[in-house]
Order: structure tokens, then C-alpha cells, then sequence
């Protein structure tokens, strides 16, 4: 009898967290060896993700859905015409309390941090993001949330 | 009161016999007896134990997707034929087994066991990889769409193909455990890496979940395993916007 033990593989899978890095914090230094863990904290936007199409049929964010974009304007007229600045997937793998399998997770929010490259520090910026769909097919955008930095 | 769970040890797969070339093969699924509620207390003498075994394309183990490969069993391995089940070579499939006790209480499924059949054919092309999906005209109410792939350029165990034309044959069902018998050709078999079709006119109906695999053929026949299967709602209409949208102050973890 030939035997085949198998052991726990899971196919590559990215994980994509939710990284609230960047400014804030800091010090330690001194002369230390040691750095000090980020503190304070951060701003993120959030949202609920969208569980019908345009269409009113149901639709599995975990399935359906690729990625969000991201865009950003001083006013609340977004067109079709904008770039988004940022994208983030739309969903992500977390490991399971046994540690052998992996549950997909929904992304619901994302760190403005991410996003300070793109503007000018004391204007006020509006927010607003879409849902592209694993078929490419992008949702309208979602209302502007203001954002102030003044 | 007891816990409704039951603890599972670990399952294990092993062939036996050495019939396998020319059966196709028989390999045993085998895990260890429950013998105890998850709280560690024994599981009363007399009360009957059984098991439910099951196989699925998804590492999550999605309930629509989970097929029976032992509806119920007493003993502690399962006998199954990989190619008799519908599991093609080297496209991995998990195992998964849940304990059903005589008073109808069951476990939770224990965790995903990932297997790769072996090919049936070891002259099979790779199976095609990497399908996608993308609308390409609006012309029509369901619209028409481009199903697209990578192309297979090596044999299953790695070699490259050379000499030999490869075309492409692909598949859809609207059946989540991706029976064989249920699955339908989108089109005649093609040598390009892209298939252009209107859902409407090949059966597909608005609102549908439906499932596309491709399968790869070289000129005598050799053919690959079925490609993993890409998930699609049948639908014209992209998703509704995100809501709720709001900015919060968060502590730094």
C-alpha cells in the first residue's frame, strides 16, 4: 500500500491588509536600538460594499468584485472623466483560528494616509470611490465624503 | 449540555492497489475516529458515528460547492475513483469530512485538505490558466462578452510542446459543484486565447451565476485536465456604488 501523507498547502494567496503606516508617532530614536511602535491615530474612509447590481440583482461582493478606485476632487462633481489615485482589492484572505485554512475577507475601509501624496495640505478635498466588478464593469461613484485638511 | 461540535484529528489520503494505470485509479480518502465532543468529553457508548465526506474546486469549501463523495459511513476512510468523481489531473481539489451522530447532531466540516489527482493521460497538455472575463459591445441586451486565458505551452509535467497545434475548448455550467455532465460548450473548440459570445444566445439567463473552464487539446486528441473555473453573474449591469461612506479617526494598531 503506497501511502501519501499530505500536509496543509494553500495556494499562493496574497494578503492584502488595511495598512495604517506612515506619519504619526515616531520618536525613540536616542540612540536606541529599539524603535518605538507607531502611535496615535489615523483617518480612514469607510464604506459599505455593495451586495446588488445596477440591474437589482443580487450580486457576492466576495465573488463579483475586483477592486475599489479611489479619486479625489475639491468639489463633489465627479465625471467620468477622473483618475482615480489609488485602488485597493476588494477583498482579502485572513488566516483561520486553526491556522490551516484561509476565510476572504471584505474590504471596508481604507487609510487616508494612503491617499496625502495626492493633495495639498490645508484645502478640502471630497472623496469618493467605485466598485469594479470582476467583468471589468465599474459602479457610479459613491456620494463625496468631505475631507478637510484645512 | 454538550457541545454540538466534535473534534477531528486529521485526515490523511493514500492509494492503494497497484491497479491504478490501468483502472485509472483508486485512491482512499482516510481520517481519524471522533471520539469526543470538543470539550474533551467522551462520546457515549452506543451512540452511533458516522461520517459525511465530501470534495470541492474551493479552498473556502462554499456549501453550493461541496460534492458527496460519502453520504454517510461508519467506517473511517472512503474508496473513491478520482477520474469516476469528476476530479481532473493535477487540478486541485479539497476534501473535507463532518460527523454526523445518531441523534441527527453533526460537527462543523473539518479543515480543507488539499489534493492533487494525477492526470489520466500523461501525454496531457497543462491545463489553460488564468481565465478572465470582459465586456466588449453593448449592442445586444445581455451585451457581448470576451472570455479570455493564457496559452498552454507545456505538457502536464512541465515539457514543452512543440510541433503540435493547441486548441481550446471551453466550458460552461450554471452548477457549482461543476458536475461534468452539467457542463455545456461556450463554442467549437478554437486555437486563439480569447472567445467572444452573447450570453442571451448561449443559454445563460439574466441574474444567473454561471461557471466558464477551458480545456486544452493537441492534435491527436491529447487533452489537458479542465482549467480552475472563474465565477460570473450573468448580468449587463455593473455593480451599484459603494454607501455609507464615511471618514473615522482610528487608533494606530
Amino acid at each position: 500500500m503506497n501511502r501519501i501523507s499530505l500536509g496543509l498547502t494553500v495556494s499562493a494567496i496574497t494578503l492584502i491588509g488595511i495598512i495604517f503606516s506612515g506619519c504619526g508617532g515616531g520618536g525613540g530614536g536616542g540612540g536606541s536600538s529599539t524603535v518605538s511602535p507607531p502611535s496615535g491615530s489615523v483617518t480612514a474612509l469607510e464604506w459599505d460594499p455593495p451586495r446588488v447590481a445596477a440591474d437589482s440583482t443580487p450580486l457576492d461582493p466576495r465573488r463579483d468584485l475586483e477592486y475599489y478606485e479611489f479619486y479625489l476632487r475639491t468639489d463633489q462633481n465627479f465625471t467620468e472623466n477622473d483618475q482615480p489615485v489609488a485602488e485597493v482589492a476588494a477583498s482579502y484572505d485572513v488566516l483561520s483560528p486553526n491556522g490551516k485554512t484561509f476565510v476572504r475577507e471584505l474590504t471596508k475601509e481604507f487609510s487616508m494616509d494612503n491617499l496625502l501624496p495626492f493633495i495639498e495640505k490645508g484645502k478640502k478635498y471630497y472623496v469618493s470611490i467605485r466598485a469594479v466588478g470582476v467583468d471589468g464593469l465599474k459602479s457610479g461613484f459613491m456620494v463625496p465624503v468631505p475631507w478637510d485638511l484645512s | 449540555m454538550k457541545a454540538r461540535n466534535f473534534l477531528f484529528v486529521g485526515i490523511f489520503l493514500f492509494t492503494f492497489g497497484p491497479t491504478r494505470a490501468a483502472l485509472g485509479g483508486t485512491d482512499q480518502l482516510a481520517w481519524s475516529a471522533v471520539t469526543t465532543y470538543t470539550d474533551g468529553s467522551p462520546i457515549e457508548v452506543g451512540q452511533t458515528v458516522s461520517y459525511k465526506a465530501y470534495w470541492t474546486q474551493d479552498p473556502w469549501l462554499a456549501a453550493e460547492t461541496l460534492r458527496p463523495l460519502v453520504s454517510s459511513t461508519t467506517s473511517t476512510s472512503a474508496t473513491f475513483d478520482s477520474a469516476a468523481e469528476g476530479m481532473t489531473g493535477y487540478q486541485a481539489v479539497y476534501f473535507t469530512v463532518k460527523t454526523v451522530l445518531g441523534t441527527g447532531t453533526q460537527s462543523t466540516f473539518s479543515a480543507a485538505m488539499p489534493w492533487n489527482p494525477p492526470a489520466a493521460n500523461p501525454g496531457a497538455p497543462s491545463a489553460p490558466a488564468d481565465l478572465g472575463i470582459t465586456r466588449v459591445a453593448t449592442s445586444t441586451p445581455s451585451g457581448t462578452w470576451q472570455l479570455f486565458w493564457g496559452p498552454v505551452t507545456t505538457y502536464a509535467n512541465g515539457s514543452p510542446i512543440q510541433g503540435k497545434t493547441v486548441r481550446y475548448a471551453i466550458f460552461w455550467t450554471a452548477d457549482a459543484g461543476l458536475s461534468p455532465a452539467s457542463l455545456t460548450p461556450l463554442a467549437s473548440s478554437t486555437a486563439e486565447t480569447s472567445l467572444t459570445f452573447d450570453p442571451a444566445a448561449s443559454g445563460m439567463t439574466g441574474g444567473q451565476r454561471v461557471y466558464f473552464m477551458a480545456k486544452a487539446v493537441l492534435d491527436m486528441g491529447e487533452e489537458s485536465a479542465l482549467s480552475p473555473s472563474i465565477s460570473w453573474r450573468v448580468s449587463n449591469s455593473g455593480p451599484t456604488a459603494p454607501s455609507n461612506g464615511r471618514i473615522s479617526g482610528k487608533k494606530k494598531p
